[in-house]
């Protein structure tokens, strides 16, 4: 019993009223964790009941504790009939497991239904006794920090970066078993979070497993997703790179931001924004041609055939020579050596000078189609496919004469029995100072060699990747830019597939040469903004691609979802709008999102089939223009208020805590879309308590902000002539505590920005 | 049929005034859309019409889940749903309970019931407010009225505090409450030269004075309801108009000490009878429920009217009231002086505020 959790119900205010006779409600809540359930007393006769109950104590191994979340059920007392459920409120422990990030949760949470959204709010305090148990066959990872940023946290050094960690996880999907036939939308939306709740800490666990068996004590650049395969399973996988993360004292963490770059063993310190920059020479004009560097290559044979070829033979046929270890600091690196398999790593930046050369996106899709998994608890086959891309990569980035990839990132999009599986990075050779004793001599020959051009197939692709910082500059943006291809609806029948291959190869090409015109031009707006700009980059992909396919007006409907995701990779962005000190890059920002919204727009006119003349004609969003937002800056200082930002960092302020992960997922459904405004309205609806139920679970960890924040996995379903609607997402960043910089440096900011402001309103008009 | 997807959410929720103010008042997304061309939007911005348009929608959408917030404002600074600063809040709610006075002028004294409500499409057309505004508005004065109706404590408190209104809309609404309470009629065609600021004021002055709150703040009472032992008390003035001594005593009481200061004296003294019966009998029936409704009417036919074709300026009507209300208190056998001061000064300054064209 390695773990104790307790819970206590303190209080509610704005419960919806329940019994319609009197106006009133006669709430008690269930809390449950596990297959333990305690309930408070029923508190009657109001909307702001005060339960102000006992500590519940839960007994469990640490093992349930990564797992399961806090399940907390706010019900109406029935005398007569069933209780009535109000909502539910889950809580991820996983933030208190580890000693370094929260403490305790402690404060209003609001109260979730699948159907009516959120019901009020609910007062809570949770805690967690932890044992120490070092018991070396554990099942548990307790303590193993997570993170989404896809750079070094900021207070954070790394000693040693161990490289790429993976997992999966299957389980049959509750919306398709058999019981949902008979069970209420609500019931089965409720399992199905739950499920994904588990799965998930599942997930985390394991992976926090294989980090802990590396010798790390951290993932960076976490990166989950869901795919919901329909009939044949609901798969989770994560990906993330291990690490040995130190904590900076506060002292250390100040010389640490403003390094002299004039020796190596300085500038290794933080791989900061802030430093990156002027290492960046932006302003020296256009980088010369840029070319649309691709690698890609597909197997259709292979997933064409049913049996899915998982044959390791390329497994022995790549010589595992690459020795990625890498260590930032100068600290003497660790006696082990390991070759791993996979020389991925999902971060997007690193300290300057670690990137020797740049050798090009690489990527590999495959097209499967979809089969039941037998067996949940060996999933096999979707291992396998995995597999197959991560050496298809591998295997491109050996092509390119490259010895790692760099900003790493999978993702999946399905259509009913079809799924695309895509992986995607740059290749780069790192640099030696940088790595463990490996056999690196080769390696170091290969890259100081000008770099051939190769070609698979049909398809010829340069590869001449200069090492200047500025080119260097855009393909890291590339690197943050996730592939797209998402949402393509295809037919599901068999023959489809083959036509869809090649057209899907061709859109990602064209797309590529595209988001690099944008990336560029992007670059040009933003003047060293690098990370940010590679988001934005990536809505413009999205965008883009939804607008390709009509371009080519070859028959694929665009579903609908493509524009939930647009929409809500726009909606992050709002966040670094308000933003003062960066007014002229928040400006551009706001323009580009503008341009966004009305590219979404006007594709979503042109997704109903009926794709006229004037869609194709439009042109790309290469002009910019004044947002009509952007001089609407919030400079809200006030104590409650969570900033978001999908950065990695608060313009302007210092992050001085990590408090833990956030992970949730959530489900709406509702049967009165039309009551409810509309599909906008609805969305909007719930993209609003999404929002307010993050900002509420930091809040309650103590934080006041999420970086890296990232709304994924959107799906969207409706069907209007039932007026019903249903949607799904995730979201996932790092809840932080932050401080503002020091009144001195903030003024100084701030006079800047305001220059900035004005010659940027001078522009405009 | 297409299906129109679009939408915009922030994590700090985005408003703006001047769409909010379209919002508020009434106008459908479109007309907001063709306002906000109007006001130059797009030459700042350069955005398309479409980006307009949709940028609208979005803020409309928000206005709409706000608004079951903005009924109980309180709610609003501890609701989790939209991340609104503080500012902005206050902003929200001021605008949202902000209503023309054209509109109120048309409802003052009414009853605020389903009836009234049912004939605000006719206001709406008087008006030329729409009738959505018009909706929001008297919706506003039934929720004020309704939560305010049960509460003890000052009036005016009251609101603020429930409303988070700031002092002056306070102050509105607690006229709007009063009259609502006491059904005061202020549409008849001898009250339209009056304004609701006018009412207001006199609403002000009469829940100051004449309500229970007024005398005895530890009075666990409504400010609501004039105070019925004061009305009853206001019956033992009619001795000033019946005793025939009494009467003339305090006519040549006035008449001395307005002699040489005033133009209208000749008119003043031929009507000095009326007027003070007027003012009298004005007391002595507002007991009566009904005649507390005529009490403006009353009020302007009763004095105003008869001063005015005199050509009184509301000099000579300050000057006249202050001596008539000042020489009763030398006349030895009248007794009530504390009913008299306390009904006069209301009156004094009602009519003061009122008395001009």
């Amino acid at each position: 019993m390695p773990g104790k959790l307790k819970a206590k119900i303190v209080a509610g205010r704005h419960l919806p009223v329940m019994d319609r006779a009197s106006d009133l409600t006669d709430a008690f809540v269930e809390v449950k964790f596990g297959n333990t359930t305690f309930k408070t007393d029923v508190y009657p006769k109001s909307l702001n009941p005060q339960w102000n109950s006992e500590w519940f104590k839960f007994e469990v191994d640490d093992e349930d504790l990564q797992d399961e979340p806090l399940q907390i059920t706010v019900l109406d007392h029935d005398t007569y009939s069933a209780n009535d459920a109000i909502g539910k409120v889950y809580i991820d422990i996983d933030p208190l497991l580890c000693s370094e990030a929260a403490t305790v949760i402690s404060g209003w949470l609001p109260i979730y239904d699948t159907i009516h959204g959120i019901r009020g709010e609910i007062n809570v305090l949770v805690k967690v006794d932890l044992f120490n148990d070092l018991n070396r066959f554990r099942q548990s990872s307790c303590g193993v920090k997570f993170f989404c940023t896809t750079s070094i946290p900021r207070c954070y050094r790394a000693i040693m970066v161990h490289g790429f960690v993976e997992e999966l996880v299957v389980n049959e999907d509750p919306e398709y078993q058999w019981i949902d036939r008979i069970r209420t939308p609500r019931a089965s939306n409720e399992a199905r979070q739950r499920l994904i709740f588990l799965m998930s800490g599942e997930l985390q666990r394991k992976i926090g497993l294989k980090v802990l068996e590396m010798g790390g004590n951290a993932v960076v650049g976490y990166l989950q997703c869901f795919d919901l395969e329909g009939e044949s399973g609901l798969v989770v996988r994560a990906i993330g790179t291990a690490c040995t993360l130190e904590k900076i004292s506060s002292t250390l963490l100040a010389t640490a931001t403003h390094p002299s770059n004039s020796s190596p063993s300085k500038d290794m310190k933080e791989p900061g924004f802030g430093e990156e920059a002027p290492g960046v020479p932006l302003s020296s004009g256009p980088p010369t041609p840029l070319r649309a560097q691709t690698f890609s290559s597909f197997s259709p044979s292979k997933s064409y055939s049913r049996q899915s070829s998982s044959s390791d033979t390329e497994l022995s046929l790549t010589p595992k020579t690459v020795g990625h270890l890498c260590h930032f600091c100068m600290i003497p690196p660790s006696p082990f050596c390991v070759f791993q398999e996979y020389p991925f790593f999902t971060l997007t930046a690193f300290p300057p000078g670690f990137l020797l050369h740049v050798g090009g996106v690489v990527s590999a899709r495959s097209v499967k189609l979809l089969d039941r998994i037998h067996n949940p608890d060996e999933p096999e086959t979707r291992d396998a496919w995995w597999e197959e891309i991560r050496q298809e990569i591998k295997s491109h980035a050996k092509a390119l004469g490259c010895h790692a990839v760099v900003g790493y990132s999978e993702s999946t999009s399905i259509c009913e029995e079809v799924c695309i599986l895509s992986a995607s990075g740059t290749a780069a050779i790192l640099s030696s100072r940088f790595m463990q004793d490996g056999p690196l001599d080769t390696e170091h020959r290969l890259s100081r060699q000008p770099l051939c051009v190769f070609s698979t197939g049909s398809e010829r692709v340069e590869g001449d990747m200069g090492s200047s910082a500025s080119q260097q500059g855009v393909f890291f943006l590339l690197i943050s830019a996730p592939f797209v291809c998402d949402s393509l609806k295809c037919c599901s029948t068999h023959p489809s597939i083959i036509h869809f291959t090649p057209f899907s190869f061709f859109l990602c090409y064209f797309l590529f040469s595209l988001s690099l015109c944008c990336v560029v031009v992007c670059m040009y707006l933003s003047a060293g903004f690098v990370t940010a700009c590679a988001h934005i980059s990536m809505c413009v992909c999205s965008c883009l691609s939804v607008f390709v396919s009509e371009c080519l007006s070859i028959y694929v409907c665009v579903c609908v979802c493509a524009c939930v995701c647009v929409r809500s990779c726009v909606c992050v962005y709002v966040c670094p709008a308000p933003s003062v000190d960066y007014s002229s890059f928040a400006d551009r920002c706001s323009s580009w999102i503008e341009q966004l919204k009305l590219k979404a727009h006007t594709i979503r006119r042109g997704s109903v089939k009926t794709t006229s003349s004037m869609e194709k004609a439009s042109p790309l969003p290469e002009g910019r223009s004044r947002s009509l937002r952007s001089n609407r800056s919030y400079s809200g200082s006030s104590v409650a208020v969570v900033k978001m930002t999908p950065l990695s960092f608060i313009p302007g302020a210092k992050i001085i805590k990590y408090l833990g992960i956030i992970n949730m997922f959530f489900i709406r459904e509702t049967t009165s879309l039309r009551e409810e405004g509309g599909v906008s309205g609805f969305l909007h609806t719930f993209i609003a308590e999404v929002f307010a139920m993050v900002r509420a679970h930091v809040a309650a960890l103590g934080g006041n902000a999420v970086v890296s924040y990232s709304m994924k996995e959107c799906v969207f379903m409706e069907n209007p002539n039932k007026n019903q609607a249903q949607c799904l997402i995730n979201v996932s960043g790092d809840a932080v505590m932050f401080v503002r910089e020091s009144e001195l440096e903030s003024t100084s900011v701030q006079t800047q920005s305001a220059t900035a402001h004005t010659s940027n309103g001078a522009e405009g008009t | 049929m297409s299906v129109e997807l679009d939408v915009f959410v922030g994590n700090t929720t985005i408003m703006d005034k001047e769409v909010y103010q379209l919002w508020l008042n009434g106008y459908t997304v479109n007309d907001a859309v063709k306002f906000r061309i109007e006001g130059g939007v797009m030459e700042e911005c350069e955005a398309s019409a479409e980006v307009l348009l949709s940028d609208t929608m979005d803020q409309y959408r928000t206005f709409q889940m706000c608004e079951r917030l903005l009924h109980h404002p309180a709610k609003l600074a501890n609701q989790l749903l939209f991340q609104i600063p503080p500012d902005r809040q206050a902003m929200l709610i001021e605008r949202y309970y902000a209503f023309d006075d054209s509109f109120v002028r048309e409802v003052l004294g009414k009853k605020l019931s389903k009836g009234t409500k049912k004939d605000l499409d006719d206001v709406s057309l008087k008006t030329g407010i729409t009738l959505k505004s018009c909706r929001r508005q008297f919706d506003n004065f039934k929720r004020v009225f309704k939560v305010v109706e049960e509460l003890k404590g000052p009036l005016v408190e009251n609101i603020r505090q429930h409303f988070l209104l700031p002092d002056q809309l306070a102050g509105d609404y607690a006229a709007i409450v009063f009259f609502a309470n006491n059904r005061f009629e202020t549409g008849k065609k001898k009250l339209l030269y009056l304004t609701f600021q006018d009412f207001a004021f006199c609403a002000g002055q009469l829940i100051n004075n004449w309500t229970v709150g007024a005398v005895d703040n530890m009075m666990e009472d409504m400010d609501v309801d004039l105070d019925k032992e004061f009305l009853q008390d206001l019956k033992d003035l009619k001795i000033l108009i019946t005793d025939k001594d009494l009467l003339d005593q305090h006519k040549s009481l006035v008449c001395t000490a307005l002699r040489g200061k005033t133009n209208v004296f000749n008119e003043m003294e031929a009507n000095f009878k009326n007027l003070s019966r007027g003012l009298v009998n004005i007391a002595a029936k507002l007991i009566n429920a009904k005649d507390v409704r005529d009490f403006f009417i009353d009020i302007v036919e009763k004095f105003i009217e008869p001063c005015r074709s005199d050509k009184w300026t509301s000099i000579d009507v300050n000057l006249y009231l202050t001596h008539y209300t000042n020489s009763v208190h030398i006349l030895d056998t009248f007794k009530y002086h504390a009913v008299w001061t306390r009904y006069m000064g209301v009156i004094k300054s009602c009519i003061l505020r009122m008395y001009h064209d």
